[in-house]
C-alpha cells in the first residue's frame, strides 16, 4: 500500500490520483491513467507518444529537468529508511553500520532513494526493485528506502515486521511532469495547482491521505 | 640582603611568571585549536554519482555538491568560503544553503525534519564560493549547502576541499574537518562518449526524436561496457545452470517413463507445474516467498537454482519425445541380445536420443539464455537490469538496444547452429527413407551404421520392418518452444 499511487481492484487510487484528477476537474478533461514502472516514466514523458504528462511522487531535479518540464511542486517529502532488525541499526549508528560490504539496501529503480543510498552508502550493495512494495516484500535485503510518506504507509498497512528508524530531510518537492516541447499544458496544469492550492483543495486531499 | 641580592631573585621570579605564561599557552593553545576543530562538526559531505552505473563521482562531469554541519560558534553565522580543487568549475546557479531545523513532531530531540531556505548572496573569485547570508542564522545552527554544476577535473583523485565561516562578530573560523571527495578519471568509454556527443554530426543526428531515443551514439558508447557486466553474469548463470539441467531433466524423463505409478507421478506432477506456470510467477513465489519463510539466499544462487529447476522441466519433456522417438525394435533387438534394461536405455537407446535431440536441447538453451532477462524484475544484476539503470538516469532507449545486440551474439549463431543440425539430420533421415522404404506404408528401416551417412557413431542395431514415425519428431520441436 503505498499512498501516494495504489491499484484498488483495477482503479488507481491515492493521493497523486486524487490530485491528478482534481486538475482534471479544472481544465475541464478527463484524465486516463496509465500504469508504468517508475523507472520508464520519465523517458516515457519525454519520448511523448504515451502519455501527455506524469505523476507519481517524482521528485523535481536538475537531472530530470534537462529531459522533462515540471509543473510547480504540489507536496515536499524526505525519504524513509527502514529496517528489518532494528535491534541491531538505529538512527544513530545506520549511517556508518549500514554503509558496508555485504550490506543490502532495497531502493525503487530510478528514484531518488537510489541516488541517495548510491551518495550516501557507496560501501552497500544496492538491490534495485521495480516497485517500492517489492523492496520491502525482499526482506532478503537489510534495510529499504523509500519516499518518506509511502514507507510510513507500507508498514503500517502490509509490513509490520519493519521499523522505520530514520525520515531524512531531502526537502524534495514532487512535480507533475510534463513532455519539453508541451508548454500549454505546462501553463495549464501550473495555473490549475495554483488554484487548488489557493482553495485549499490541495491540503484537503493531503489530509485525506497522510 | 644587598640591591644584588634583591635584583636576582625578582629577575629568578620574573623568569618564573614567564615559564608559567607560555606554558600555560601552549595548553591552552592547543586546546583553543580542539575547540575550534569541535566548533563546527561536518556531518556529511559528498558528491552526487554522476556515473551511469554504480556509486562513482566521475570527473569531466556535473556533479553536485551536498555539505551539511553542525555549528557549534560563539557567535551567529554570516557567511562561509568554500575552497574547490584545482581545476574544478563551478557556478552560483541552482546553488542553495537550508537551516534544518527542528520540527518539533519528536519531543528532546532536533530532528533536522523543518527546512528553512536561507536568502543568500554568492560571490566566486577563482576557486573560491563565498556566501553572505541575508537571514540571521544562529550560532548552533545545522546548515545544509548544495553547490550544483559541478565539474571536477578529468584526471580525478582524492581531492581536498578547504572552508571557513564567518562569524557576526567578525572572526573568521578555519574549518579543520576532513572535507574530500574522491572522483574518479574519466573511463576510455566515458571520453570518447564525451567526445561524441560534441561532434556536429552527432548533434545533427539527435536532433531526430526517434535516433535521439534509440540510437543516441554517446549513450550507446557510455552504455556499453556497463551492459555487458550483466552479460558476463547472465551468460555465468545460464553456463551453470543448463548443464545442471541437463542430468535433471535426463532424470525426470525416466521418472515418467517408469513402471512405477509413483515415480511416474510424481515426474508428471513437477513437470506439469512447473510447465504449466509462468518463469516469472516462479521468481516471484522463490525471491519473495522464500525470505518470508526465512530462507536467505544470495540472489545471484537463487537465480542460478530457479533456471535449473525451470530448464529441468522443459529437458524432460524434449528427452521423453526423444527417446520415446526410437523405434521399439531397438529396445526389443537389446533386449533379445541379452542386455539388461539398464544397459539397453543407457547404450542403445539414449546414445541415439542425443544426437536427435541436440537441435531442440541448443533451442532450450536460446530459451533459457532470454529468460535470464526475468530475473531483472527480482534484482539479479544482470543485461536488463544494468540497461534498466541507465535508461532511468539518461532518459534514452538506447541501452535496451544495447542490450538486445547482448542477447542476438549468442541466439543468432545458436539459432544457425540448429539450423545446421536441423538439416544434418534430415539428410540422415532422407538417407534412411531412400534405402530403405520397403512399401508405400511409410515403413522404414534402420541401417546397420549409421555412421555411414553422417559421420556420427551412434549404436544402432539392424532389424527388420521398423516404423519411423515422423510424427514424434514433430512432438518434439512443439516442445522446444515455451513460454519465451
Amino acid at each position: 500500500m503505498s499512498s501516494l499511487v495504489n491499484l484498488e481492484g483495477s482503479d488507481f487510487v491515492g493521493y497523486d490520483m486524487d490530485v491528478m484528477k482534481a486538475i482534471g476537474q479544472k481544465l475541464g478533461l478527463s484524465v486516463e491513467f496509465k500504469n508504468l514502472k517508475f523507472d520508464a516514466i520519465i523517458p516515457a514523458v519525454s519520448a511523448g507518444g504515451q502519455c501527455d504528462c506524469a505523476i507519481s511522487g517524482i521528485t523535481i531535479n536538475p537531472e530530470r529537468k534537462e529531459q522533462v518540464n515540471f509543473a510547480d511542486g504540489y507536496y515536499t517529502d524526505g525519504l524513509g529508511f527502514a529496517v528489518a532488525d532494528a535491534q541491531k541499526y538505529t538512527k544513530a549508528n545506520y549511517n556508518t553500520e549500514l554503509n558496508k560490504a555485504g550490506v543490502m539496501i532495497a531502493v525503487q529503480s530510478g528514484t531518488t532513494g537510489e541516488d541517495y543510498v548510491k551518495e550516501n552508502f557507496p560501501n552497500a550493495t544496492r538491490q534495485a526493485y521495480d516497485t517500492s512494495n517489492d523492496c520491502f516484500a525482499a526482506l532478503q535485503c537489510v534495510a529499504a528506502i523509500s519516499n518518506d510518506a509511502v514507507v510510513g504507509n507500507l508498514i503500517k498497512m502490509s509490513y509490520s515486521s519493519l521499523t522505520k528508524i530514520d525520515t531524512i530531510s531531502t526537502g524534495e518537492e514532487y512535480g507533475i511532469a510534463i513532455k519539453k516541447d508541451n508548454k500549454e499544458l505546462l501553463d495549464a496544469i501550473n495555473k490549475a495547482l495554483k488554484e487548488l492550492k489557493d482553495e485549499g483543495k490541495i491540503d484537503n486531499i493531503q489530509s485525506k491521505w497522510f | 640582603m644587598g640591591y644584588a641580592s634583591a635584583i636576582k631573585s625578582a629577575l629568578f621570579k620574573l623568569i618564573l611568571v614567564l615559564l608559567a605564561i607560555a606554558l600555560a599557552s601552549g595548553i591552552f593553545g592547543s586546546y583553543a585549536s580542539c575547540f575550534v576543530a569541535e566548533a563546527l562538526s561536518t556531518q556529511r559531505f559528498s558528491a552526487r554519482p554522476n556515473s551511469d552505473n554504480g556509486n562513482d563521482v566521475l570527473g569531466g562531469e556535473k556533479t553536485r555538491i551536498n555539505w551539511e554541519f553542525q555549528a557549534n560558534e560563539s557567535a551567529p553565522i554570516t557567511g562561509f568560503t568554500l575552497v574547490f580543487p584545482e581545476g574544478t568549475t563551478f557556478n552560483e546557479e541552482d546553488a542553495s544553503v537550508t537551516l534544518m531545523d527542528d520540527s518539533g513532531t519528536t519531543p528532546g530531540e532536533n530532528d533536522h525534519l523543518k527546512r528553512v531556505p536561507i536568502q543568500t548572496v554568492y560571490s566566486i573569485d577563482n576557486l573560491d564560493f563565498s556566501a553572505k547570508f541575508l537571514n540571521e542564522v544562529s550560532a548552533d545552527a545545522y546548515l545544509e549547502i548544495r553547490v550544483q554544476n559541478v565539474i571536477f577535473p578529468q584526471n580525478g583523485g582524492e581531492l581536498m576541499f578547504k572552508a571557513s565561516v564567518n562569524l557576526a562578530n567578525g572572526d573568521i573560523v578555519e574549518v579543520r574537518d576532513l572535507l574530500q571527495i574522491n572522483v574518479k578519471s574519466f573511463s576510455f568509454a566515458d571520453k570518447l562518449a564525451k567526445d561524441l556527443s560534441e561532434q556536429d554530426w552527432v548533434k545533427a543526428w539527435n536532433s531526430n526524436d526517434f535516433l535521439r531515443l534509440f540510437f543516441n551514439p554517446p549513450v550507446l558508447v557510455s552504455s556499453f561496457p556497463v551492459v555487458m557486466q550483466g552479460f558476463f553474469t547472465a551468460l555465468a548463470l545460464v553456463l551453470c545452470a543448463y548443464p545442471c539441467a541437463i542430468p535433471l531433466g535426463l532424470l525426470l524423463a525416466l521418472m515418467r517413463m517408469s513402471k512405477l505409478r509413483l515415480i511416474r507421478a510424481i515426474g508428471s506432477i513437477y513437470v506439469n507445474i512447473i510447465r504449466g506456470t509462468p518463469f516469472f510467477l516462479q521468481l516471484y513465489v522463490a525471491f519473495f516467498g522464500l525470505p518470508l519463510a526465512g530462507v536467505q539466499i544470495p540472489s545471484f544462487i537463487l537465480g542460478f537454482i530457479m533456471l535449473f529447476l525451470n530448464s529441468g522441466a522443459y529437458l524432460c519433456e524434449i528427452f521423453r519425445a526423444g527417446i520415446q522417438s526410437i523405434p521399439d525394435g531397438q529396445t526389443e533387438a537389446s533386449r533379445s541380445l541379452g542386455m539388461s534394461s539398464f544397459q539397453t536405455m543407457f547404450f542403445i537407446i539414449i546414445p541415439q536420443t542425443i544426437r536427435r535431440v541436440i537441435p531442440t536441447m541448443t533451442n532450450e538453451f536460446i530459451l533459457l539464455y532470454k529468460d535470464t532477462s526475468l530475473l531483472a524484475a527480482v534484482g539479479v544484476m544482470e543485461v536488463v537490469m544494468y540497461a534498466k539503470t541507465i535508461v532511468a538516469s539518461t532518459g534514452s532507449i538506447t541501452p535496451y538496444i544495447v542490450a538486445a545486440f547482448f542477447y542476438l551474439i549468442i541466439t543468432i549463431p545458436l539459432a544457425s547452429l540448429v539450423g545446421v543440425l536441423e538439416r544434418k539430420l534430415d539428410v540422415s533421415k532422407a538417407a534412411n527413407n531412400q534405402v530403405n522404404v520397403l512399401d508405400e506404408n511409410d515403413i522404414s528401416v534402420n541401417v546397420k551404421d549409421e555412421s555411414d551417412i553422417d559421420g556420427s557413431i551412434a549404436p544402432s542395431i539392424a532389424l527388420g520392418q521398423t516404423q519411423v514415425t515422423l510424427q514424434e519428431d514433430k512432438n518434439l520441436q512443439n516442445d522446444g518452444a515455451k513460454n519465451g
